[in-house]
C-alpha cells in the first residue's frame, strides 16, 4: 500500500500560483520565498532554501502539470523517480521563484523536466518520472531486490 | 573520533530542519539512523505531510556526519546534486525512518553517497547524493 504525494499539503508552502502555457507544453508554479519555518534551521543567521525543498516544488509543479494534461487526480502518482537534478545556484528569502515544468506523455510513459528559475537565470533542474500505482510496485520490488544483494554482498 | 554521534552535534544546521534523531551503526564508510516524523513542530513537514525529499535530506546529515567522523574539520555540506532517486511517500503522517547511507567515492571536498530510507522496513526512498564540503576556517 503506497500513498499518493500530498499537492494540498505541499501547496501550504508553495501556494497555489500557477499558469499553464496556451499551448499546453509548460506549467509554471511560482513562489516567493521569506518566512518559511524551514528558513530558520537552513541556515541560522544564513538563510538559504534547501534544495529538497526545490526538489519539492519541481515535483508540484510536474503534478499540476500531469492534473491539467491528462484530467486525472495527482493522487494516482505514487511515486518519483529522479533520474538526476543540480542545483547550480543558490535560493535566497526575498527570491520569486518559478518552478518551470515540461511534461512529455508518451504511452503510459509519463516524463518529463522542470527548472527553478529566477528571472531568467536557472538555479536548479530536475528530470523526473512520475510513476503509478503499478509502476511503483515494480519500483519497490527492483529497491528490495538491490537490498537484498547489498546485505548478500555484505555477508560475503 | 569513536563518539558516532559526534558528527551531529555542533552542525551548522538547527531545528527545524534537523532531521537524525539517533545514529545506531557507524563504520569508514557506512552509516544507520534511526529519525522520528510525528508532524511535531520541532521538524519542518509540509503541514505535518513527511515528503520523501525530507528523507533524503536526512541522507545528506548523516553523510556528514561520516564525513565529519573521519574529518572532524569539516563544517558544512551542501547537495550540489542528486541521481538515480526513486521515492514514495510513507502512508502514515507518524512514523520511523531508518536511513542508510555508504560512502562509495570521493574524498574532501566533493564525495559521492548512496543512499536509502526504509518505514517498516519497506524502502521509502533511495537517491545517490553528491556532497560538497567545507572545513571550518583557520
Amino acid at each position: 500500500m503506497t500513498a499518493a504525494f500530498d499537492m494540498a499539503r505541499l501547496r501550504v508552502v508553495f501556494g497555489d500560483r500557477v499558469v499553464h502555457a496556451a499551448d499546453g507544453r509548460s506549467t509554471t508554479l511560482t513562489h516567493g520565498f521569506g518566512d518559511e519555518s524551514f528558513l530558520k534551521g537552513h541556515f541560522p543567521g544564513f538563510p538559504v532554501v534547501p534544495g529538497v525543498i526545490l526538489l519539492d516544488g519541481m515535483i508540484l509543479a510536474m503534478l499540476h502539470a500531469f492534473t491539467h494534461r491528462t484530467g486525472r487526480s495527482g493522487a494516482e502518482i505514487r511515486s518519483v523517480a529522479v533520474e538526476s537534478a543540480a542545483f547550480h545556484r543558490p535560493i535566497l528569502p526575498g527570491m520569486n521563484v518559478a518552478f518551470v515544468s515540461r511534461l512529455d506523455l508518451v504511452g503510459d510513459r509519463i516524463s518529463g523536466k522542470a527548472s527553478v528559475m529566477v528571472g531568467d537565470v536557472r538555479h536548479a533542474r530536475a528530470s523526473l518520472f512520475l510513476l503509478t500505482q503499478g509502476d511503483a510496485a515494480q519500483r519497490r520490488a527492483d529497491t528490495r531486490r538491490d537490498r537484498h544483494d547489498h546485505d548478500r554482498h555484505d555477508h560475503a | 573520533m569513536t563518539d558516532i554521534m559526534a558528527g551531529i552535534r555542533d552542525t551548522t544546521w538547527a531545528a527545524p530542519f534537523v532531521y537524525v534523531d539517533r545514529i545506531i551503526h557507524m563504520d569508514r564508510r557506512t552509516a544507520v539512523a534511526l529519525t522520528v516524523f510525528n508532524a511535531g513542530k520541532d521538524r519542518f513537514g509540509y503541514d505535518g505531510f513527511a515528503s520523501p525529499s525530507l528523507l533524503i535530506e536526512c541522507m545528506a546529515q548523516l553523510s556528514l556526519a561520516l564525513i565529519r567522523h573521519s574529518d572532524p574539520e569539516v563544517e558544512i555540506g551542501v547537495i550540489p546534486s542528486l541521481r538515480d532517486i526513486v521515492m514514495t511517500p510513507p502512508h502514515a503522517d507518524a512514523f520511523q525512518a531508518a536511513i542508510r547511507v555508504i560512502w562509495e567515492d570521493g574524498d574532501y571536498p566533493r564525495y559521492a553517497f548512496a543512499g536509502a530510507a526504509f518505514v517498516m522496513d519497506e524502502p521509502v526512498c533511495k537517491a545517490r547524493l553528491d556532497i560538497l564540503a567545507t572545513r571550518r576556517a583557520a
